[in-house]
């Protein structure tokens, strides 16, 4: 890292990895909608109640310990922290930039005592385990290694797109890390005492009843890809939880381990019958949300956004569901329309996503 | 060889094959050894169709978009950000793929 970057205060460093991670992204086709034309709605009214309940937890005992629990993963938080930013501009009563930025932080505090590396994965980790529990994790699992089976492989991670589509039939573009997280790349050892690189993706939430109440036929709650990697990988993660690396993955895999409902999954037969049974539930989700009304899946995306919150307001004896004053302005303002070009330029979003400005997208 | 497009290496490996425009919510089918062709795959797009496809070239997207990770986990080359592929390449075209320098080319 360069040394100009190590004084950096966390804010800048934040803005520079999101922008870096948007230009690797590159341009997007917003599925089902755009969140630019979803966020009025909500962000304002989500901002503040957020905000307060930062406060107040930040005055009870051992208040970082209690917000651990309360956000679902450390990228979602991420993820879900470039609308709260926005949002806190919007808010009513105003919220200061001091006030702005004493939350921002007070989000990074939490993230630092839930990651083991760079909350901003600037080294290209994105690290939850420590050393030593990902080489415990390393060593009790039951890897398939992947010399000659490159068709189980080939079945493994087509399993593994499979479940984010499922992820993204059920979240959105906008906050699919909602149901997932991909960690890592851990250092460890093998038993040969060869060196690899592992990387944990972990869809720890795709059965979201109260979100979807018609999953609650679908058998899997959570799945999990266990991937080794020859340590000689360029391998990198990002902010938004997307894995860039140079070169093919399959032909850089040493071993894999996929389980489902926390049982291992260890046959081709077994992987394709889980991408059938995936994909099919895709398909469902994508018949129903073609029956949807644009305001129903404007209604649904920001259902999906106080899913996300739930905790916070459940923690203290709420309904997790949005306000009602959130979904009458649907009906109240109508459909948002973004212009033509897609919504803002980057550099139109770092002033945005910055609490320091009072630049909201949209408001000139 | 004619070159029909140039994007960016999403994913290495060189593949010919004959080429498919798949466009989302229409329900195509691409048939086992096909290329696609998309604006863009995304998540929505079925994990059949990806899962069928013997490289993938997009108008838009970037190293870290949908279809550049996809296909490195498949193991097929991939070129992103052509800008016009979906314009400029027909279904049942001839086209060979170079996911190492992000060209497409015309068969000869």
């Amino acid at each position: 890292m360069a040394t100009k970057e190590l004084f950096m205060n966390r804010i800048d460093q934040y803005l520079k990895v999101l922008g870096q991670a948007f230009e690797k992204t590159g341009e997007i086709a917003p599925w089902p909608i755009h969140v630019g034309a979803v966020a009025p709605y909500f962000s304002d009214v989500e901002a503040r109640d957020i905000y307060d309940k930062l406060k107040m937890i930040s005055k009870q005992d051992q208040p970082k310990k209690i917000l651990r629990k309360l956000v679902v993963a450390p990228a979602v938080t991420k993820a879900l922290l470039m609308d709260l930013i926005v949002g806190l501009k919007a808010a009513r009563p105003p919220i200061s930039a001091r006030e702005r930025v004493w939350f921002v932080e007070y989000i990074f505090d939490v993230l630092e005592e839930m990651m083991t590396g760079d909350i901003f994965c600037r080294d290209g980790t994105n690290l939850l385990l420590t050393k030593n529990e990902a080489q415990k994790l390393s060593n009790q699992i039951s890897w398939i290694w992947l010399n000659s089976e490159k068709e189980l492989g080939r079945s493994i991670y087509k399993a593994s797109a499979s479940t984010k589509s499922l992820i993204w039939s059920l979240y959105f573009y906008g906050w699919d890390d909602i149901g997932y997280e991909i960690h890592g790349p851990y250092k460890v050892q093998l038993a040969n005492n060869k060196k690899a690189l592992l990387v944990i993706t972990d869809y720890f939430d795709i059965k979201p009843t109260l979100l979807w109440p018609s999953m609650i036929t679908f058998p899997h709650h959570s799945i999990r890809l266990m991937a080794l990697y020859d340590p000689k990988t360029d391998l990198k993660i990002d902010i938004f939880c997307h894995m860039v690396n140079k070169g093919d993955l399959l032909n850089n895999t040493v071993g894999l381990y996929l389980e489902a409902n926390d049982l291992p999954i260890r046959t081709k037969e077994g992987a394709e019958a889980l991408s059938k049974e995936l994909l099919e539930r895709v398909m469902k989700q994508h018949k129903a949300l073609e029956t949807m009304k644009k305001e129903e899946i404007i209604k649904k995306y920001i259902e999906s956004r106080y899913y996300a919150f739930r905790r916070w307001r459940i923690y203290f004896g709420e309904d997790w569901y949005p306000p009602k004053k959130v979904l009458e302005r649907i009906k109240k303002w109508g459909i948002i329309e973004l212009k033509e070009t897609g919504g803002p330029t980057w550099e139109e979003l770092k002033k945005a996503f910055d609490p320091r400005t009072e630049v909201i997208p949209g408001k000139d | 060889m004619k070159v029909l497009v140039k994007g960016i290496s999403a994913s290495i490996g060189k593949a010919r094959g004959k080429a498919r425009i798949i466009q989302p919510g229409r329900g195509q089918k691409l048939k086992p050894g096909e290329i696609l062709v998309a604006r863009i795959t995304d998540a929505s797009m079925f994990v059949d169709i990806i899962g069928n496809a013997r490289a993938i070239i997009t108008d838009i997207g970037g190293q870290s978009s949908h279809p550049a990770i996809v296909s490195r986990e498949l193991g097929i080359p991939c070129v992103v950000a052509t800008n016009k592929a979906t314009k400029v390449i027909k279904t049942g075209m001839e086209i060979i793929v170079d996911g190492d320098k992000g060209v497409v080319y015309e068969s000869d």
